[in-house]
């Protein structure tokens, strides 16, 4: 799907708001109200956005979000990668090209649970031969409006 | 004490998963409670900081196809001033100063092969305070859930 303009700017107020009516989104464009309401339609229909509710890890008592390398056999790459797809601490995998053959974020409710994660879970899929974690102590960027949109 | 989200605020948003854009007069009369009530629990819910309605962009359907993991190690005096001036760089979306053999784990989206090469190999090296660099490409993601983030830079 190409973007125009319109979608672009559509997508940067929903990306501020989503609470914002068409109404309103179409006076700061300038098109129609119906304009709006197809686009928004049509951005969600083909996965370009997701209106989402994103909730603040601080709600969570100890949170403990981990950056981790997987180095796993050639073979295994496709099944461990949709066996941590599973799980459900698991918030991101993607296969990568140098430094790691995987890369996970997990994102758990404290460090018992995320080393449980990591040494018993991760470790135990077979094909796993190395993992190099990173624990997140302070973020200072995180623009949670960016992402992939799957399935 | 800090205030938290009660049994009223946790139905709104379980309704608002299903459907950000769901109006206010829908929710209550979902709920059997006023639309006053829902709006301003729905204040507190984003304005307190628990959570954000918004549209969440698929980044390789808007253009940007490459997608970098990039862990990075500080001379340790420089690590605040690094994160910093990393968060300020266009391309990089996350910030992240972790304890492990990396000490910056940042995630940065360009939209050609050339932006790529220009981001590693002359904007990364020009930071002062940046040892050394370790960039991978996402080549395919799997699994990119953002319900739960860090809110950075924020209560």
């Amino acid at each position: 799907m190409k973007l125009d303009q319109t979608d672009k700017k559509i997508i940067q107020l929903l990306g501020a708001d989503a609470r914002m009516s068409n109404n309103q989104m179409a006076k700061v464009i300038g098109v129609t109200e119906g304009t709006v309401r197809n686009r928004i339609q049509k951005l969600i229909h083909n996965k370009v956005i997701k209106i989402s509710v994103i909730n603040n890890i601080n709600r969570m008592e100890n949170p403990s979000l981990a950056f981790v390398g997987l180095d796993v056999e050639t073979r295994a790459k496709d099944s461990v990668a949709k066996a941590l797809s599973k799980m459900k601490e698991v918030r991101f995998v993607s296969t990568l090209m140098g430094r790691h053959d995987l890369m996970v974020f997990i994102l758990a409710e404290d460090v018992t649970k995320l080393s449980k994660v990591l040494y018993e879970e991760i470790s135990s899929l077979p094909g796993v031969r190395f993992s190099e974690s990173s624990i997140g102590l302070k973020y200072y960027k995180y623009d949670y409006r960016w992402a992939r949109i799957l399935d | 004490m800090k205030p938290s989200l009660d049994d009223l605020d946790h139905k709104i948003l379980q309704i608002l998963e299903e459907d950000g854009r769901a109006p206010a007069k829908f929710i209550a009369e979902k709920l059997s409670v006023n639309e006053v009530t829902v709006s301003k629990r729905l204040t507190k819910i984003i304005e307190g900081g628990f959570c954000k309605i918004i549209a969440i962009a698929d980044f390789e359907k808007c253009g940007y196809e490459y997608l970098l993991p990039i862990g990075i190690r500080v001379q340790g005096d420089k690590l605040e001033e690094v994160a910093e001036i990393l968060s300020q760089q266009k391309e990089v979306f996350s910030v992240n100063v972790v304890s492990g053999i990396q000490d910056i784990e940042i995630l940065c989206a360009t939209q050609s092969l050339s932006e790529t090469k220009i981001f590693l190999d002359e904007t990364l090296p020009s930071i002062v305070g940046i040892k050394s660099i370790a960039p991978a490409i996402a080549s395919n993601v799997y699994k990119f859930e953002t319900d739960w983030t860090p809110f950075a830079n924020e209560a």
